[in-house]
């Protein structure tokens, strides 16, 4: 009677619960007595512990992280919103240096830009991770994962000037993924190869505080700003992030006199209304001037929303318009070409000045920075 | 049933006799009806797979222009435009048409002649200067043709912006274009290395006491398919087989840096470029040439602004364009 006992439910939860405490509880013994390494990075991130600056010891072994917005309060082994930055024993730790999950020869148009050495072609670099998680991002596979869960190359900073000298290159751009979230590597690979004449350029979303966005603007030239959306409650519903810290960079960079550009991603139903585009267009005009160029960048089906329809061409259009009306100098149209917005022109004789097809440059009339044929100056960095 | 009466009995030999005889007396029709009926079938469905041919080709070409059209974000105005210039087009093709089709036609009948003429081995010196001149109306239609797409030429050349000559000249029909997601511009394009990528990155990540047993078998298999689709002579294939696998080791042992940055041109490298494909390229690279000095010659014939915005099936196309802009303005 015995052997043929049947195993009630109770008996079996039991069970369960005995086993898979014990099965939880091994791993966090083995830690305990310093038989399990925490993982397969450990050793490697362990050497690479972020600035002071960037990050507060709270109390015991918690720290808050300094360099976005979000101030992420992590404990013992937290990892941040954007990925990269993890607490070991209180002290603040990046997994994304010299692992780039990118690296390839681009244009440098790819940015966007349009008014930053025009015709150029420079080696750009990305580590996984960002701090946004933008619904519509089209590298999300790289973006919405931690670097050492990617496929990535190592890239230390010794090996950079090398690579560029290979290929005849004198300027890194960072995009692709989030340049916030590994600024580490970026100051890096900066300050090793400030003497060599390299050149720096970043595409970023601008959501970072003031300190470290500093330090950015003392190794580079030339930014290009997404600006996600002009109202709050959109910009997160898109992002999760909010407004107010990207303009505040948008006016940090245009204060610090180095180059800037600002895009605008029009997804459709999300942020195509007119009145918030020219909303945006009038702030930008009142705060950084006419001089600064801005993209309507055209939609593609990604991520998150795949559903929604590319951006009409008509839309990018109205919004290409309305930057024109509100007095701004320089607006383009990215992700579609051919488009006359690909284009720049002389803001005041109306010469084209330069022809585009796409990230291609088919026509030049700049001369030494000036226009052709009025001879005034054209706002940018062209050599 | 008696076993021992064998495999071999005269019952079982009449049998067969009688099949045959009664075969032999068949009418032929009968016998070889099947055959002949087959015979029509297969001349029945060669004619359907030619239309049906027809049909694809037909539906190609204007995918072909639909890619083209999405590529070129053409704008309201410049449709009405192509439109208008289309219609006058046709109507100017209308009228002459008429003009040459008495031409054509009389020089249909004196080639006629010619023909009965040359079959008879009659050749009256009238006949044959009747055929010279005959051979030449054709020419001269031709030449006809160029006349009236001439004016247009330049009309068609100001409806375009610059970055869209550009696109149309650089355009290569595709039925399904690459969709490059970083690249913006997906227009017909040569088309891109991804997969090659993909597939040296695969080989790359093989473990290394694997790696020379699985070089063995790459390389086996490329010249397995290599041979297959080209028929290369035995010393063409060894030598192939030498190129991939050092190609193949260098790709390997490659620093990952270098790798990354060097990825597009060693992807073009892994591919095989047969002799012939290599011919052909120099061949392409002279007809390029070539275009060059004829576009100067004959900008009418060599535009392919012309070949696209004046094609016959276009008008449609172009309309249904222009409804869908204005629907959605």
């Amino acid at each position: 009677m015995e052997k043929n006992r049947i195993i009630t439910r109770r008996d079996f939860l039991k069970s369960m619960a005995r086993y898979g405490s014990m099965v939880i509880s091994l791993p966090l013994a083995l830690k305990y007595l310093g038989l399990l390494e925490e993982d397969a990075y450990a050793e490697l991130v362990r050497k690479y512990p972020i600035p002071g600056k960037y990050y507060k010891r709270i109390s015991g072994r918690m720290v808050r992280c300094l360099i976005c917005p979000f101030y992420c309060l992590l404990g013992e082994s937290g990892i941040g919103q954007c990925r990269t930055k993890k607490n070991y024993n209180g002290v603040l730790y990046t997994h994304a240096m010299d692992n780039p999950c990118i690296i390839s020869v681009d244009p440098v148009e790819k940015l966007p830009t349009a008014h930053y050495l025009p015709g150029h072609k420079s080696l750009t670099v990305a580590v996984g991770g960002c701090n946004l998680h933008c619904l519509y991002c089209q590298n999300w596979q790289q973006s919405q994962e931690r670097p050492e869960r990617l496929d990535t190359v190592r890239f230390p900073k010794e090996r950079v000037p090398g690579a560029l000298s290979k290929k005849d290159l004198k300027i890194i751009t960072y995009n692709y993924t989030e340049p916030v979230v590994f600024m580490e590597y970026i100051l890096e690979l900066a300050h090793y190869s400030r003497l060599k004449g390299i050149r720096h350029a970043i595409a970023t979303a601008g959501y970072i505080n003031k300190e470290p966005l500093k330090d950015l603007i003392g190794i580079a030239e030339s930014f290009t700003i997404t600006l996600k959306a002009f109202d709050d409650t959109t910009y997160r519903r898109m992002t999760a992030a909010t407004l107010k810290p990207v303009l505040d960079t948008i006016l940090t960079i245009k204060e610090s006199g180095r180059w800037l550009e600002v895009v605008n991603l029009i997804v459709p139903t999300y942020n195509d209304d007119m009145k918030q585009i020219r909303e945006m267009c009038k702030w930008l005009l009142k705060n950084v001037g006419p001089d600064v160029p801005l993209h309507f960048a055209r939609f593609v089906p990604e991520y998150r929303l795949k559903n929604l329809p590319q951006t009409p061409l008509s839309t990018l259009e109205k919004a290409y318009n309305i930057g024109r009306e509100v007095g701004l100098h320089y607006v383009y149209t990215t992700n579609v070409s051919p488009h006359p917005g690909n284009d720049t022109y002389c803001p005041y004789c109306g010469t084209t000045l330069i022809k585009r097809v796409g990230l291609r440059i088919i026509e030049n009339n700049l001369r030494n920075g000036r226009c052709s044929k009025c001879g005034r100056v054209i706002p940018g960095v062209w050599a | 049933m008696d076993s021992k009466k064998g495999w071999f009995s005269p019952r079982l030999m009449i049998l067969a006799m009688g099949f045959l005889l009664v075969g032999g007396m068949l009418p032929v029709p009968f016998i070889y009806g099947y055959e002949t009926r087959s015979l029509q079938n297969v001349d029945n469905s060669a004619q359907e797979i030619v239309s049906m041919m027809k049909e694809i080709n037909k539906l190609k070409h204007r995918i072909s222009f639909w890619n083209l059209f999405n590529g070129l974000n053409l704008s309201q105005d410049q449709i009405e435009e192509l439109i208008a210039i289309n219609t006058e087009y046709r109507e100017k093709l209308r009228e002459s048409t008429a003009k040459a089709i008495k031409a054509l036609s009389e020089s249909r009948v004196s080639l006629e002649k010619w023909e009965q003429a040359i079959r008879d081995g009659n050749l009256p010196e009238e006949r044959m200067r009747q055929a010279g001149r005959a051979s030449h109306i054709t020419k001269e239609f031709y030449q006809q043709l160029k006349d009236i797409k001439e004016p247009f030429l330049s009309r068609l050349n100001n409806v375009f912006t610059d970055a869209q000559k550009e696109v149309i000249r650089g355009f290569k029909p595709c039925v399904v274009p690459p969709t490059d997601l970083r690249d913006p511009i997906r227009v017909g394009q040569a088309s891109s290395n991804e997969y090659a990528v993909r597939m040296l990155k695969r080989i790359r990540s093989i473990p290394s006491q694997k790696f020379p047993s699985a070089l063995d078998r790459i390389v086996d298999i490329h010249a397995d398919k290599i041979s297959r689709r080209y028929r290369l002579t035995d010393n063409e294939i060894e030598q192939e087989r030498q190129r991939m696998r050092d190609f193949l080791k260098k790709v390997y042992y490659m620093d990952d840096v270098d790798f990354e940055m060097n990825k597009e041109e060693l992807a073009d490298e892994f591919k095989y470029k047969d002799k012939v494909e290599l011919l052909r390229e120099d061949l392409r690279n002279i007809q390029q040439e070539l275009h060059r000095t004829q576009k100067v010659r004959d900008p009418v014939g060599t535009s392919k602004i012309v070949r696209y915005f004046l094609d016959p099936e276009i008008i449609p196309l172009l309309q249904y364009r222009l409804n869908l802009l204005r629907s959605s303005n």
